[in-house]
């Protein structure tokens, strides 16, 4: 009834569509005003506005997304772009947002890319977040922030008595500053953060076997970041601490600590108006200073020089990416899955990329986009055309394939980790997806935009052996979102549709997707200094195959309270979150997390 | 009774808003209670809350006032299996104060904010020792003026602390109010 109701819907919009008159983007932005009267009290929160993701978490703090419809289960392709610069952020498919070496009073919006082209320069096959730190015109710049946060739910003065319960905590606090310092043609900023998390939430918490010891987990994230452009020169580097980082933790029943580091430098050169090159080094690494390294292969070293040609005309613009990448896996005494075992042995990988795109404006109103990449275990071809209908009205079309082999990773995982991060099918090792899209965007007036998206997911997956593990499967994801802005007042609408072709087995992961999702989000300035925003959310039922049990529907709630001070220069900001108490459930053997709340503070001092 | 509270206290919450005060921030009440707990429940089987003391500011803010504080209760124990313990409640509060005639007035308004627990117990776990929670609030009072800038003070106010079995308590307090016109910085803050 409801899907029948969501294609009428669909039609009609359409029809009405037609007829009158736009801007086509693929992309979501969330800017510093919903992050601000949102509260997000860390840069993990964010995936919270962004219902167009499906997401999972096992702790509220580390998450697995998918921004095409998928299950969030599967292989974390999707990219995290820091000002222009891709950072390798990845723990096997884990990528902590919070390690991310900017402190949320930087933000200045972040672009959330869901559709698969280039972006700045690099491959987006699967959504990216593009986090924009570039601020203000003021020429020095410091800024203070924090926040304290707790989960309700303790025992209280009860553990004393028969109707003791567990202990359970989310979230704590956080302490950031920045400073920014702007000359002539140079700019200069520093920043550092601390943030302090106690899950110690039942499911998580029994999971942790340190804490089955006795001890209570207590996530230590230290993080710092550099920025400076001199002329057009950019340089930047961060590194981040991350000590009882706990995502491997059902893994390797312990929790880790790890750490990433990162230095880049661009410069882009104009040979002539139509001619631009940019050089770029990227040196970054991966570490865990732990034993289990051995195993989860994350002490990796990469540096990536790379040029890049851009050529444009008034016709056509042909972009092409030469990268040299190279990993460096450390490994001591190393015992395979075959028992074979390598000592003191350095991994060393090279390759060398290159990605092409070939964009040409047929007239003024249709562009179209090719995009191809080449690479031994990992390539894609898309294409985009794009159409604006009128001044209302654009259409965004497309297709996209990827080709993913795992033979490299099979050789040196043992299978329990295979199986879970490489391919979440046991035994697949080729993996063939097929998505293609359409968006439709409609800009009634400044305030009002209506946008629908669908993502059309074919899979296959082929394990290349005798057995009959093949697996295919279409999943359809629709979603419709309705936006609204003026001075006081901003609404969001979104309803999301997700069907799965029955010839999907049971236990296929791909199911893990809830059917229905509804999230209305809404900010409203009372009076110049305070504002109210609210958020509630509906996801239908879900079954998660990977534990083999049903989540129940879950209703939540959320509402801030924003107060400024000292003449604008200092905001306070007080939430609650899952007013409701609906048990706020991620992921069915990770934590469920009960009603939040937080105060969080920002004072602009100079 | 107590079931139906809050839906009477909306009503009188509701009904109290049309009043209109002055500037934000104009003037500032401090009011310095002493409390003392009188429900019974579960909670009463094991602590008994002893007489504490309650200090808040308030402030007119737009159509209604706003109100900052914190309370402190120590919670004794009537079991040996059971710790003493320190209770303090900090809160933001907002309300509406409603005069009702030269002499008389009465503020009703709503509290939320956390509940502070420290144990006495030198056995448990560092981590466990103090513990956090949230908690919402209700207080109506009523003021009679002694002169322009003291007044004397009942209050009524209740708790809900959202531990997993939830703790729910009422008080009831008496105590002066001092108003004086805000300092200049304190404004300045606040704006």
């Amino acid at each position: 009834m409801n899907s029948k109701l969501f294609y009428l819907l669909i039609v009609i919009f359409l029809i009405i569509s037609v007829s009158v008159a736009g801007e086509t983007t693929g992309n979501r932005i969330i800017d510093k005003k919903e992050i601000e009267a949102s509260g997000i009290t860390q840069l993990s929160e964010i995936f919270t506005l962004i219902p167009e993701w499906s997401v999972s978490s096992i702790d509220g703090v580390t998450w697995r997304v998918s921004p095409n419809g998928l299950e969030p289960f599967h292989h974390q392709r999707w990219k995290i772009i820091l000002d222009d610069v891709l950072l390798d952020f990845d723990f096997w498919g884990t990528k902590p947002l919070d390690m991310i070496p900017i402190n949320i009073s930087q933000i200045v919006f972040i672009e959330v890319i869901n559709i698969p082209g280039i972006y700045f320069g690099e491959f987006v096959e699967s959504g990216a977040l593009h986090f924009h730190t570039i601020d203000s015109n003021k020429k020095t710049t410091l800024k203070i922030e924090g926040n304290l946060a707790n989960e309700t739910g303790d025992p209280g003065p009860y553990r004393y008595t028969k109707h003791t319960s567990s202990n359970v905590d989310r979230l704590a606090e956080n302490i950031g500053i920045v400073f920014e310092k702007k000359f002539n043609n140079s700019s200069f900023s520093i920043n550092f953060k601390n943030s302090v998390h106690f899950p110690t939430d039942p499911v998580v918490f029994e999971d942790n076997s340190e804490a089955i010891e006795g001890e209570f987990p207590k996530q230590n994230l230290l993080s710092g970041g550099i920025k400076c452009r001199i002329d057009k020169l950019d340089l930047s580097g961060g590194m981040s601490y991350f000590e009882d980082f706990h995502d491997f933790y059902y893994l390797v029943t312990k929790a880790l600590n790890n750490s990433h580091h990162f230095l880049n430098a661009s410069y882009p050169m104009y040979i002539s108006n139509n001619l631009n090159i940019t050089t770029k080094i990227n040196i970054s690494s991966n570490s865990i200073k732990d034993h289990w390294n051995k195993y989860l292969l994350l002490n990796k070293k990469i540096v990536k020089p790379s040029i890049r040609l851009d050529y444009t005309n008034s016709k056509y613009k042909i972009s092409s990416v030469f990268e040299y990448k190279s990993y460096k896996n450390k490994l001591k005494n190393y015992v395979n899955n075959d028992g074979y075992t390598l000592e003191n042995i350095n991994i060393f990988k090279s390759r060398l990329l290159f990605d092409y795109s070939f964009s040409k404006k047929i007239n003024n109103s249709i562009s179209f986009e090719y995009y191809q990449n080449f690479n031994k275990y990992n390539s894609a071809f898309s294409d985009k055309l794009e159409i604006k209908i009128d001044n209302h009205h654009s259409l965004l079309l497309g297709g996209f394939i990827g080709i993913q082999f795992f033979e490299d990773l099979n050789y040196y995982m043992p299978s329990l980790f295979r199986d879970i991060y490489i391919s979440p099918i046991k035994g697949y090792h080729e993996n063939v997806n097929y998505l293609s899209f359409l968006e439709w965007v409609y800009n009634h007036s400044e305030n009002l935009q209506i946008k629908l998206t669908f993502f059309h997911n074919y899979y296959y997956n082929y394990c290349g052996d005798s057995q009959n593990c093949r697996i295919d499967g279409n999943i359809f994801s629709n979603q419709l979102s309705v936006k609204y802005n003026n001075n006081n007042f901003r609404a969001k609408l979104y309803y999301g549709l997700s069907l799965n072709s029955k010839d999907l087995e049971t236990y296929d992961p791909r199911k893990s997707i809830p059917k229905y999702t509804i999230q209305l989000t809404m900010n409203y300035s009372l009076y110049s200094d305070i504002s109210f925003w609210g958020k509630i959310k509906y996801t239908s039922s879900t079954f998660w195959t990977y534990h083999d049990s049903t989540l129940d529907d879950m209703l939540i709630a959320d509402l801030t309270i924003r107060k400024k001070l000292m003449k604008n220069k200092a905001v306070f900001t007080f939430g609650l979150r899952n007013i409701l108490n609906d048990t706020q459930r991620y992921h069915p053997s990770g934590a469920s997390f009960d009603l939040n709340y937080f105060v969080r503070f920002y004072i602009n001092v100079i | 009774m107590f079931k139906h509270f809050n839906i009477i206290f909306l009503l009188l919450f509701i009904f109290c808003s049309n009043n209109i005060n002055a500037e934000p921030f104009d003037s500032m009440t401090v009011v310095l209670n002493l409390n003392s707990n009188f429900n019974n429940n579960d909670f009463h089987n094991y602590w008994e809350p002893k007489t504490g003391f309650e200090i808040s500011g308030r402030t007119n803010f737009y159509s209604g006032m706003i109100e900052l504080g914190i309370t402190y209760n120590k919670n004794k124990s009537l079991s040996i299996d059971q710790p003493d313990y320190n209770s303090i409640y900090s809160f933001v509060g907002f309300g509406f104060n409603y005069k009702i005639n030269n002499s008389f007035s009465n503020y009703i308004g709503l509290r939320m904010g956390d509940y502070y627990m420290d144990f006495d117990d030198p056995d448990i776990h560092p981590e466990l020792k103090s513990e956090h929670e949230f908690y919402l609030g209700a207080i109506t009072s009523v003021q009679y003026s002694l002169n322009k800038r003291y007044a004397f003070n009942l209050s009524l106010e209740h708790y809900k602390i959202f531990t997993y079995k939830r703790i729910y308590l009422w008080f009831v307090s008496v105590g002066v109010a001092y108003s004086f016109d805000s300092p200049k910085w304190l404004k300045e803050f606040l704006q």
